[in-house]
């Protein structure tokens, strides 16, 4: 890889994005997917980041494009999500799963996990997402995110109440 | 069950088959957009590639929410070819040279901590409605910007685009390892013409 974006480097601004694209895409659908609610939302986020790439300056280094790719989608995850917060202002609350069927159960016990995660904040639930699913150290997570180390922990740390919050909560009710 | 065992059970990626065609898709969409966008930045990206890649490099992040510090300046950056970061006081001193700094004034140390030189590569990010500017500096640059910052939180810090103040965020935080945040304010021409500036050496 560091190969290709060396070569890439001094190459044609499509070579650049081409490499760009075939180093990051699936670190950054993933991390899109777990962001978004949807797989098609989630392709749609990677696109938008790619092509703010292809119009602005990308730091060169695989750890500094990283970073880079990485802000602006949950940037750009932060923005829709604002923008759907004041849309779904009045929208009814999420409804308890209430299943006899074991595998809608299990598809609906994902969900319940799910919308629980969509209910932080992009930044934080990218923290969590990162930390919890991704495994990367709170220094890594804090470099790729633009933050300072504290805020990362502080954001891992409010995030995983919330969560079991809601959870427990949840499974409470299941009783 | 802790959370994280609910979430790994949840992760969609693992309930979900890859998405060969719609990755190609993206790709040829994406890369139609760059004909002629990115033309113009080729000699900078092979000059700044060495640079990029000897240096161990410290990322300032210009943010743009909420600050109180920006004092504007977008009438005459089109042209900028000098960047400097300088420290600030807000009491004058011998030496120091005053900047009118909103409806009050600021006095900048007399040597830049950093300037064109010490920059490897800057770019515009979104964020929000307003735009940040990522500056990433050469190790001596990153160095003296660690030191500087250090000695001066709660102060303003004095950022001039060809001797004209545009920004003055207050120091917040030391740096730790190489990451730093200093919070001002642009509009997405001003983080470009800013960020355009910057890399004039």
């Amino acid at each position: 890889m560091a190969h290709a974006l060396a070569a890439a480097a001094a190459g044609e601004p499509a070579e650049r994005l081409a490499a760009l694209f075939d180093s990051h895409y699936s670190r950054l659908y993933s991390l899109a997917r777990r962001l978004a609610g949807r797989a098609d939302e989630a392709e749609d986020l990677v696109q938008e980041t790619f092509l703010r790439a292809a119009r602005a300056h990308v730091p060169l280094g695989p750890t500094q494009e990283e970073a880079w790719l990485v802000r602006v989608l949950v940037n750009i995850r932060r923005d829709q999500w604002r923008r759907a917060a004041v849309r779904d202002r009045h929208a009814p609350a999420m409804v308890s799963p209430r299943s006899t069927s074991s595998g809608e159960a299990a598809f609906l016990a994902r969900s319940t996990v799910w919308r629980a995660l969509e209910a932080l904040p992009p930044r934080r639930r990218a923290v969590v997402i990162m930390h919890e699913l991704e495994e990367l150290p709170i220094w890594k997570i804090a470099a790729l995110l633009g933050i300072r180390g504290v805020t990362a922990r502080w954001h891992l740390s409010k995030g995983r109440r919330q969560l079991a919050d809601v959870l427990g909560a949840h499974r409470g009710e299941g009783r | 069950m802790t959370v994280q065992e609910m979430l790994r059970e949840a992760d969609p990626i693992r309930h979900e088959c890859a998405r060969e065609e719609q990755r190609v898709e993206i790709r040829r969409r994406v890369l139609a957009a760059t004909d002629g966008a990115r033309a113009r930045q080729r000699s900078r990206w092979a000059s700044s590639r060495v640079a990029a890649l000897a240096a161990a490099v410290i990322l300032v992040t210009i943010a743009l929410l909420g600050s109180r510090a920006w004092f504007g300046g977008d009438a005459t950056l089109l042209a900028a070819v000098r960047f400097e970061v300088r420290l600030a006081e807000t009491t004058p001193a011998p030496g120091f040279q005053q900047v009118k700094a909103g409806d009050g004034f600021l006095y900048l140390h007399p040597t830049p901590v950093v300037t064109n030189g010490d920059v490897v590569s800057a770019s515009v990010m979104p964020r929000g409605t307003t735009y940040e500017i990522d500056v990433v500096f050469t190790a001596a640059g990153a160095a003296r910007m660690r030191q500087a910052m250090a000695a001066h939180l709660g102060a303003p810090m004095a950022i001039l685009i060809d001797g004209q103040l545009v920004a003055a965020p207050v120091v917040r935080s030391a740096i730790k390892g190489d990451e730093a945040l200093i919070s001002g304010k642009f509009t997405k021409a001003q983080a470009e013409r800013i960020a355009k500036g910057i890399l004039i050496h």
